[in-house]
């Protein structure tokens, strides 16, 4: 049996993943990943540690949902957003989803800047990369965009 | 957050020269979504009921919002060696903190475990005694007695983590793609940051990577059988069962006894325990190499009683 150390040197990156993946912001997936670390060294005598971590993301999600459930009556969230945009996709968009050229990092990049409209700053804030990481994946998508479309090298 | 074009740096206007119509308008498009958080959120079901339906409706509609929330796969950042320690150092600071009561508890012990020798002692002296303060003595109080569910399960179908391999038909693909590899196996390459993933323990992106594949490679049994595990690491067992499904319907003999076993597992942890003893059923009926477990856990689980699950 493997020991509370142990357990958290193994799990805990793809716990802290999940966290900011649910949370969307750093502090407070290390504040989850630090919630369910310590359920689990409440409970590690009682736990089938096969279970991990899957456990452990139960924890997440749960304490996630709690979060959400305070965020929701401190910003109000709309519950209600557009079900579907028009059905008429611009060739750029096709591109931007369906381009095998691209990596995931470039799609999210390119939406983010160029459908969310949000800054090299705010991209960088929202996803955990550097800034300088952003401008490069968007460097990069744009070279392929410019190819893709035929727009003339200046 | 900037609201249009004019943010844009030279490298960015010289790029999208002549594009500026359509990013217009793929903007306009999408003014109606919901926040990148809230979207991954969604994704991972971890948002209340009202809104998770909500922003779960949307998702299904919206192939952009579906990229948004997949997130950054394996370029996702991940803690810092010193932010881990630091972690580390918070979380045993916190679970201190959290003994500490107890530890008041054990210096208080001996005291009353000394007080009640004295008062059972004296109980005794009493009743010996045969008085009628004996009689006078109030009932002992009724001890409520809660049932509790059993720590273990009675019979758990073992769940070990299968090591990655490959079938004959990924390993020899050579289908048509927009993009191929050096070595010509485009599947491969598609197939290796999902399985890295799942070599790796995280489970998260593994399902998200081989999910993003499902539709590019239909019927590739390696794609929906390491989905599939990797939900029932993820607690999602209804997400299990149907990546195991669709890994049954692609009919590929070498897989079909994992396949079996593992919805075996995902249909015993959703509590539709005579949908696993079908699948373990149908491993024990072969002559295959996991028959003979597949019949060991029938047996099991025809003496447990009824999973707790």
């Amino acid at each position: 049996m493997a020991t509370f150390e142990e357990l958290y040197r193994q799990h805990v990156q793809a716990v802290f993943r999940f966290a900011l993946s649910v949370a969307g912001k750093r502090e407070v997936a290390e504040d989850l990943t630090s919630e369910a670390f310590l359920a689990l060294h409440r409970n590690l005598a009682a736990i089938d540690q096969s279970q991990l971590p899957g456990w452990l993301l139960t924890v997440v999600r749960n304490r996630a949902r709690d979060w959400w459930r305070r965020q929701m009556v401190e910003r109000r969230y709309a519950e209600q957003f557009v079900a579907a945009p028009e059905p008429e996709a611009p060739p750029v968009e096709r591109w931007l989803l369906d381009s095998a050229d691209l990596k995931q990092v470039h799609r999210v990049c390119l939406a983010l800047r160029y459908v969310q409209g949000m800054t090299r700053a705010e991209i960088s804030a929202r996803t955990g990369l550097t800034e300088m990481q952003v401008k490069g994946h968007l460097q990069y998508a744009l070279t392929l965009l410019r190819k893709a479309h035929g727009v003339q090298e200046t | 957050m900037s609201t249009d074009r004019h943010d844009w740096d030279r490298e960015e206007r010289q790029s999208l020269d002549g594009l500026e119509d359509q990013i217009d308008a793929m903007r306009r498009r999408h003014l109606g979504s919901p926040p990148l958080e809230l979207l991954r959120a969604a994704r991972a079901d971890a948002l209340p009921e009202d809104l998770q339906t909500s922003v779960s409706e949307h998702l299904a509609a919206s192939a952009m919002s579906r990229t948004l929330a997949d997130g950054l796969g394996d370029d996702a950042p991940a803690l810092s060696d010193d932010e881990q320690e630091r972690l580390f150092a918070r979380i045993m600071k916190d679970a201190r903190k959290e003994a500490a009561p107890a530890s008041v508890w054990g210096w208080l012990r001996p005291a009353l475990v000394g007080t009640g020798i004295v008062a059972v002692a004296s109980l005794v002296w009493i009743v010996s005694k045969g008085t009628e303060v004996g009689e006078r003595l109030a009932p002992p109080e009724t001890q409520v007695v809660v049932a509790l569910p059993p720590a273990v399960p009675p019979f758990v179908l073992p769940f070990d983590k299968p090591a990655v391999r490959l079938g004959m038909g990924a390993l020899t693909w050579r289908g048509s793609s927009p993009s191929t590899s050096d070595d010509g196996n485009q599947l491969l390459a598609d197939l290796k940051p999902g399985l890295d993933a799942y070599r790796a323990n995280d489970y998260a992106t593994a399902n998200r990577q081989l999910t993003a594949l499902v539709s590019r490679y239909p019927g590739t049994i390696e794609i929906l059988f390491y989905q599939g595990v990797s939900r029932l690491f993820l607690n999602d067992n209804a997400g299990a069962i149907a990546a195991f499904d669709a890994a049954d319907a692609v009919g590929d003999r070498t897989f079909a006894s994992d396949v079996a076993w593992y919805r075996a597992v995902a249909e015993q942890r959703s509590g539709n325990d005579a949908q696993a003893r079908a699948q373990l059923n149908a491993i024990c009926n072969t002559h295959g190499s996991d028959a003979g477990r597949a019949c060991t856990a029938l047996e099991q689980l025809a003496k447990a009683p009824a999973n707790p699950h």
